[in-house]
C-alpha cells in the first residue's frame, strides 16, 4: 500500500489540466520506471507505454485512463494582483470560494480564489457566477500572463481506512492502478501486448484516447474511470461504495460479453468486484474509444471517488490495489 | 522593513493561527499567549483569567487612567451534530460562516481527526441544484469512516473542527491563513508586551492586555473584560473585510489592503470615541505609521459591548484590512500587520498628546 | 487586397448553399494552386506540393441567414434562422435571397425578437406572387456591404468569414520557396456547428491545421476579454469549443516574434470555430488559430481594421513557409 500511496501522491502533484498534459511526459515516463518495452506520444497529448506479450504477434489489450484534471485558465491578468480566470472542465462554483489556487506562470504563483460576502451579491439563492469569481495572488501578478494554467492547490490528506483526499484523483486514482498494474507484470503469463494509454482531453469532451484507440486497433479496450462513491445524499443507483473494491460498469455502450465474461472469471478467481449500472451512456473515455476506426470492444472499470472534480476528492488506496489485481487478471486472460 | 523582525513575526503568526481555537474551545490559544507573556513578563505585571477563559496581563500603574487593548482569541469553527450511519458527520457552524466557503475545504477535529466537507457531486446536481448555493445542513464532513461505530471511535457529537491549518505568504508579503480573524491581533498585543518587556518603557496609562473569548459567537466575551477591568479607555484590535474585490468594485469598497492600518471612527456596533481615535490618528502621523479611515459604517465587534460595559468606556478600533475572513483563507497585508503592531506601541508609549 | 475582400463579401453564401461563394473562391485560387478539388460535403481543398510538413490552413466559406421554410397565404415567407444570428440588430433590415430577391425581416415582437417571431416581406401581395420570385428552402441572407470608416477601419457584412478566406488567398499568392506540403481549405457549414472542417481534415490528414477566422472583442464593455480591434491578429489559445495544442502556440508566438508581427492573445469561455473539428479529426492533430478582431460579431454592421487583416496575412505566409 506504501508504494501505492507514494505513487499517487506524486501523480497528483502534476498539474495536467486538459490540454497541457504533454508538460509533464518525462516526469510521467519517469514514474513508470523501466518495465516497458516502449513509451511514445501523439500528437494530441497521449501517452502510451507497451508492454509486449512472450507469444508472437499477440493481440492488442489496450488499457485506458486519462491524465488530465478539471481547472482553469487565465483569461485577463489585472494590475491589482487579480486575475480572470475560464473554467476548464465541469467546475462546480460551490467549491471555489476562498479555495487555495496554484497559478502556474514564470514561476509558480499561490493565488486565493475570491468570495464575495453573501450580503453584497445580488441574488441570496443563486451561486456565484464563476466569471465573478477571480483569483487573488497577493500583491501583484506579474509573473503571470493570458493563458497560463490554474490548478486548485496541490494537496495529500491522510483520512482513516488508508483513503486519501487530493485535487485530480478523477482520474489520477486509475493512472495510479494502471501504472502500479504494469509494474507487477509477468511477462510468461501475459496473453496480449498490453497498451498503457494516460490520454488527453477527456474532461473538455475530447477524448484523446479516441486516436490512440484509432491509431492501436486494439483488439479489446479497458477503460478506467472514477465513479461517485455513495453517500447520504447519493442514490445507491448513482454510485458505489468506497473501500469493497473496483467496479466494473454494466452499459450499453459497453461490451456486454466481455463485461459478463470479466465479472465471471475474476469471482471465479475470487477477485470482487461491484457493479455500477449506467444504461445508456456512462461519461467516459469508453464512448470515444468504442467507435474508433470500426469500433472496439471496450469495457468499463474504476474506483470510487467521492467529492468529483473539487480541490478535496477522496479515493481508497485499497480500491486502487483492487483494481491493479484486477487489471493484471485482466491481462492474463483469455477474452477473445 | 526590518527583515529580521518580518520574519520572526510571520513565523510567530503562523504558529499562532494554526492553534485550534474556535469559540468555546480558546484554551489552546490561551496557554499558547500565557507561556509566551511568561517567557518575558514586563516588570509590575500581574496575568489573571476570568470565568470565561479570557486571559488578562496588568502592567500596574497606580491612579493612571486604565487602558485595555483586545484582541479575540477565538476563530469560527464546527460542532458535530450528528453521526450518521454511513459514519458521516453532520455539522453546524460556530460562528458565521458563509456556506459559499465550506464544500471541498479540509477540517481538523479536537483531536486531530482530519476530513473534507463534501456535499453532492456536480454530476449528480439536479439542473436547479446546480445553481442553487448547498446549504449547511446538507453538507456533511467526511474522515473515511466506514460506519457510525467506526466513526464514534475517533469523533462525538459535540466535538469541535475547524479549517485546516494552511499559512502561506502570498506576492508583496500578503498573508493568507485560517483563524487570521482574530490571531494577528493577538500576536500584535503579545509583540507590545514583548517590546515593553524589552525597553523598560513606562506607560501614561494603567495597561490591560485583554485576550477574549466567544467574539464570534456574540461578543459575549467582552462583557467579562469590561467587567473585570473596567476600563477608562479601550482600544480594540480586529479584522475588517474590505471588499476590494472586483466582484464589488470600489465604490463600495470599505477600504484596501497594504494601504495601512484601518482605524474606524464608526462601525455598525458603536460609534467610537472621537478624541480617542483622533489621538490613534495623531499617533500615527507623529510616526509616520501608515493608516487609512475605514468607509463604512457596517460590522461588528467586541468594541460595542466594552464601550457599554460595566461603567462604559470611550474605545477606538484599529483593524487590519482582510479579504475572505470567516473562510479557511482569509488574507491580510504583512505591512498593515506591522503598522497595528507599530500603532499600538506608539500609543501605549507616547509621553504626550 | 480591398477589392478582393469586396468580391468574396457580396457573394452569396449560406451554410449548406455554398455553391456561388465556391465558385468564386475557386476562380481566385485556381491560378496559384497546383491541384484544386471539391470533396463531398462541398470543402474546396487547394493544394500546393511539397515534400515537407503537411500544413492546412482553413477558412469558412459559409455565412449565416436565413431558409425560407413556408411562404404563408398573404405573401410573407416564414423563415428560420441558419447559425447564430443576432435578431436585435437584424429585424427591420434589408435580406437577399441566393436568386436576388430583396425583401426586409420584419417581426411582430415588441422587443428582441425569438426566432419564430420573425418573417421576411418580398413585397408580394400573396402566396402565388411570392412563389415566382422565392421557393421554400432558398437561402437568405442581410444584404451584403462593405463602407471605409476612419483610417484603416470597414463596416459591413459578412466579414465573418470572408475576411479568412480572403487572407488564405493572399497566403497562397504570397508563399514563396518552401518545403512544407500546403493546403488551403475553405469549408462548409461552420456556422451550423465547424461541421465541414472535419472530413475535409480527415482527408487532408494534416501535421498541423490552423484556422482563420473572426473573433469577439471587448472594445465595447466587458472586461474580460483581451483583445481589441486595430492591435494585430491574434493567436488562439482556446475558445468554448477548443483547446489549441499548446506547442503550436508557442511556435506560432515566436514566428511571429521573428517576423515583427504584433499580435494579440486570444482566451475566450465563448464562441468556438473550426479549430475544434480539426482537432479531431481521424488521429487528431496540432491545431491552432488566428483570428482578426471584429466588433458587433454576426450583425448587419461588423467592424475590422485592415492593419489585423495585413498582419495576419504575414503571420500566416511566414507560418506557411517556415514551421
Amino acid at each position: 500500500m506504501e508504494k501505492i500511496r507514494e505513487l499517487l501522491k506524486k501523480i497528483c502533484f502534476l498539474p495536467t489540466v486538459s490540454s497541457r498534459e504533454l508538460d509533464y511526459k518525462s516526469e510521467l515516463f519517469a514514474l513508470a520506471g523501466d518495465c516497458f518495452d516502449e513509451m511514445y506520444e501523439d500528437s494530441f497529448g497521449d501517452l502510451v507505454l507497451v508492454v509486449k506479450s512472450k507469444k508472437p504477434s499477440a493481440p492488442r489489450l489496450m488499457i485506458d485512463a486519462h491524465f488530465d484534471v478539471v481547472g482553469f485558465m487565465v483569461s485577463k491578468v489585472h494590475e491589482d494582483g487579480f486575475l480572470s480566470i475560464s473554467p476548464i472542465g465541469g467546475v462546480d462554483a460551490r467549491v471555489l470560494g476562498a479555495s487555495g489556487a496554484m497559478v502556474y506562470g514564470k514561476e509558480r504563483v499561490e493565488g486565493v480564489f475570491t468570495s464575495t460576502p453573501p450580503h453584497l451579491l445580488k441574488d441570496s439563492k443563486s451561486l456565484p457566477k464563476i466569471e465573478d469569481i477571480y483569483i487573488d495572488c497577493g500583491e501583484d501578478a506579474s509573473l503571470v500572463e493570458v493563458g497560463d494554467i490554474v490548478t486548485y492547490k496541490p494537496h495529500f490528506t491522510e483520512l482513516l481506512n488508508n483513503r486519501v483526499s487530493a485535487t485530480g484523483l478523477d482520474d489520477k486514482a486509475c493512472v495510479c492502478a494502471m501504472l502500479d498494474m504494469a509494474m507487477h507484470i509477468d511477462k510468461e503469463r501475459l496473453n496480449y501486448d498490453v497498451y498503457i494509454v494516460i490520454s488527453a482531453q477527456e474532461e473538455t469532451g475530447k477524448g484523446g484516447a479516441r486516436f490512440i484507440a484509432y491509431d492501436i486497433k486494439p483488439d479489446i479496450a479497458i477503460v478506467t474511470d472514477a465513479f461517485f462513491a455513495r453517500g447520504e445524499d447519493i442514490e445507491n443507483c448513482d454510485s458505489i461504495e468506497m473501500g469493497e473494491g473496483a467496479y466494473i460498469d454494466a452499459s450499453a455502450v459497453t461490451d456486454v460479453f466481455l463485461t459478463r465474461g470479466i465479472i465471471k472469471a475474476l469471482s471465479a478467481r475470487e477477485i470482487k468486484l461491484q457493479v455500477a449500472c449506467e444504461p445508456s451512456r456512462t461519461h467516459t473515455n469508453n464512448e470515444a474509444i468504442s467507435i474508433a476506426g470500426a469500433g472496439v470492444r471496450t469495457a468499463l472499470l474504476g474506483v470510487a471517488v467521492e467529492g468529483m472534480h473539487t480541490p478535496s476528492e477522496i479515493v481508497s488506496l485499497e480500491d486502487i490495489k483492487s483494481l491493479s489485481g484486477a487489471l493484471l487478471e485482466i491481462a492474463y486472460g483469455e477474452w477473445l | 522593513m526590518n527583515e529580521e523582525r518580518k520574519k520572526q513575526l510571520l513565523c510567530e503568526l503562523d504558529k499562532i493561527c494554526s492553534i485550534l481555537g474556535p469559540s468555546g474551545f480558546e484554551w489552546r490559544v490561551r496557554d499558547y499567549i500565557r507561556a509566551e507573556i511568561e517567557k518575558n513578563m514586563p516588570s509590575g505585571a500581574e496575568l489573571f483569567t476570568d470565568k470565561l477563559g479570557g486571559l488578562y496581563l496588568k502592567i500596574k500603574n497606580e491612579g493612571a487612567p486604565k487602558l485595555m487593548l483586545s484582541a479575540h482569541m477565538d476563530e469560527v469553527g464546527f460542532m458535530v451534530t450528528e453521526i450518521t450511519e454511513r459514519g458521516e458527520l453532520k455539522f453546524g457552524s460556530v460562528g458565521g460562516i458563509n456556506p459559499l466557503v465550506l464544500c471541498s475545504k479540509r477540517v481538523v477535529s479536537e483531536n486531530g481527526i482530519k476530513g473534507v466537507i463534501t456535499s453532492k457531486p456536480i454530476h449528480l446536481q439536479t439542473k436547479d441544484e446546480r445553481s442553487e448555493r448547498t446549504e449547511i445542513r446538507k453538507m456533511r464532513i467526511s474522515i473515511g469512516a466506514r460506519s457510525r461505530q467506526e466513526a464514534e471511535k475517533y469523533v462525538s457529537v459535540g466535538d469541535y473542527f475547524t479549517f485546516e491549518h494552511d499559512f502561506r505568504v502570498l506576492s508583496g508579503g500578503r498573508i493568507a491563513s485560517k483563524a487570521l480573524d482574530d490571531r494577528h491581533g493577538c500576536l500584535a498585543l503579545l509583540n507590545a508586551i514583548r517590546e515593553l518587556a524589552k525597553s523598560g518603557k513606562k506607560s501614561r496609562y494603567e495597561l490591560y492586555f485583554a485576550f477574549t473569548c466567544r467574539e464570534e459567537i456574540g461578543v459575549s466575551g467582552a462583557w467579562c473584560a469590561s467587567e473585570l477591568v473596567k476600563p477608562d479607555y479601550a482600544i480594540v484590535i480586529e479584522s475588517k473585510a474590505v471588499l476590494d474585490l472586483p466582484s464589488v468594485g470600489e465604490a463600495r469598497a470599505v477600504g484596501a489592503l497594504g494601504e495601512g492600518a484601518l482605524i474606524s471612527y464608526a462601525d455598525g456596533g458603536a460609534i467610537m470615541d472621537r478624541e480617542l481615535t483622533d489621538r490613534l490618528v495623531s499617533v500615527c502621523e507623529k510616526n509616520k505609521i501608515k493608516y487609512q479611515i475605514n468607509r463604512a459604517i457596517s460590522g461588528g465587534n467586541d468594541s460595542s459591548n466594552i464601550q457599554r460595559g460595566a461603567h462604559g468606556a470611550r474605545v477606538a478600533l484599529i483593524s487590519a484590512p482582510s479579504r475572505y475572513i470567516h473562510s479557511s483563507t482569509g488574507i491580510i497585508d504583512y505591512k498593515d500587520f506591522e503598522a497595528i503592531c507599530d500603532a499600538i506601541y506608539s500609543f501605549i508609549t507616547a509621553k504626550e498628546d | 487586397m480591398i477589392n478582393l475582400l469586396k468580391r468574396l463579401m457580396l457573394t452569396h453564401g449560406v451554410s449548406g448553399r455554398e455553391n456561388l461563394i465556391r465558385e468564386a473562391i475557386r476562380k481566385e485560387v485556381e491560378p496559384y494552386a497546383d491541384e484544386v478539388t471539391i470533396d463531398a460535403m462541398g470543402n474546396l481543398i487547394a493544394h500546393k506540393k511539397g515534400s515537407g510538413k503537411r500544413v492546412m490552413f482553413g477558412a469558412h466559406m459559409d455565412e449565416i441567414g436565413y431558409f425560407a421554410t413556408h411562404i404563408r397565404s398573404n405573401g410573407l415567407i416564414s423563415v428560420a434562422p441558419i447559425g447564430g444570428i443576432n435578431l436585435i440588430s437584424g429585424a427591420f433590415t434589408g435580406v437577399v435571397s441566393e436568386n436576388g430577391a430583396v425583401g426586409v425581416l420584419g417581426t411582430v415582437a415588441k422587443g428582441a425578437p425569438d426566432a419564430d417571431e420573425v418573417f421576411i416581406d418580398i413585397g408580394a401581395t400573396d402566396k402565388r406572387q411570392a412563389e415566382k420570385r422565392v421557393k421554400v428552402g432558398d437561402s437568405f441572407v442581410h444584404t451584403p456591404s462593405i463602407t471605409h470608416l476612419m483610417g484603416t477601419r470597414y463596416v459591413g457584412r459578412p466579414f465573418d468569414d470572408r475576411v479568412g478566406c480572403a487572407i488564405l488567398i493572399e497566403v497562397l499568392k504570397n508563399v514563396k520557396s518552401t518545403e512544407n506540403d500546403l493546403y488551403f481549405v475553405f469549408t462548409v457549414q461552420e456556422e451550423v456547428g465547424c461541421r465541414g472542417a472535419r472530413p475535409v481534415t480527415y482527408s487532408v490528414e494534416p501535421d498541423i491545421a490552423i484556422a482563420l477566422d473572426v473573433t469577439r472583442t471587448d472594445d465595447k464593455g466587458g472586461d474580460t476579454l483581451n483583445v481589441s480591434i486595430g492591435k494585430g491578429p491574434t493567436i488562439k489559445i482556446k475558445d468554448a469549443s477548443v483547446i489549441c495544442s499548446h506547442e503550436l502556440v508557442l511556435k506560432m508566438r515566436e514566428l511571429a516574434r521573428e517576423g515583427k508581427i504584433k499580435y494579440q492573445d486570444e482566451m475566450l469561455s465563448r464562441g468556438g470555430t473550426d479549430t475544434s473539428s480539426m482537432q479531431i479529426a481521424k488521429r487528431g492533430c496540432r491545431a491552432g488559430a488566428i483570428s482578426i478582431p471584429c466588433g458587433y460579431i454576426h450583425t448587419g454592421i461588423e467592424m475590422i481594421d485592415m492593419k489585423d487583416v495585413r498582419g495576419a496575412v504575414r503571420l500566416a505566409t511566414l507560418i506557411a513557409e517556415r514551421i
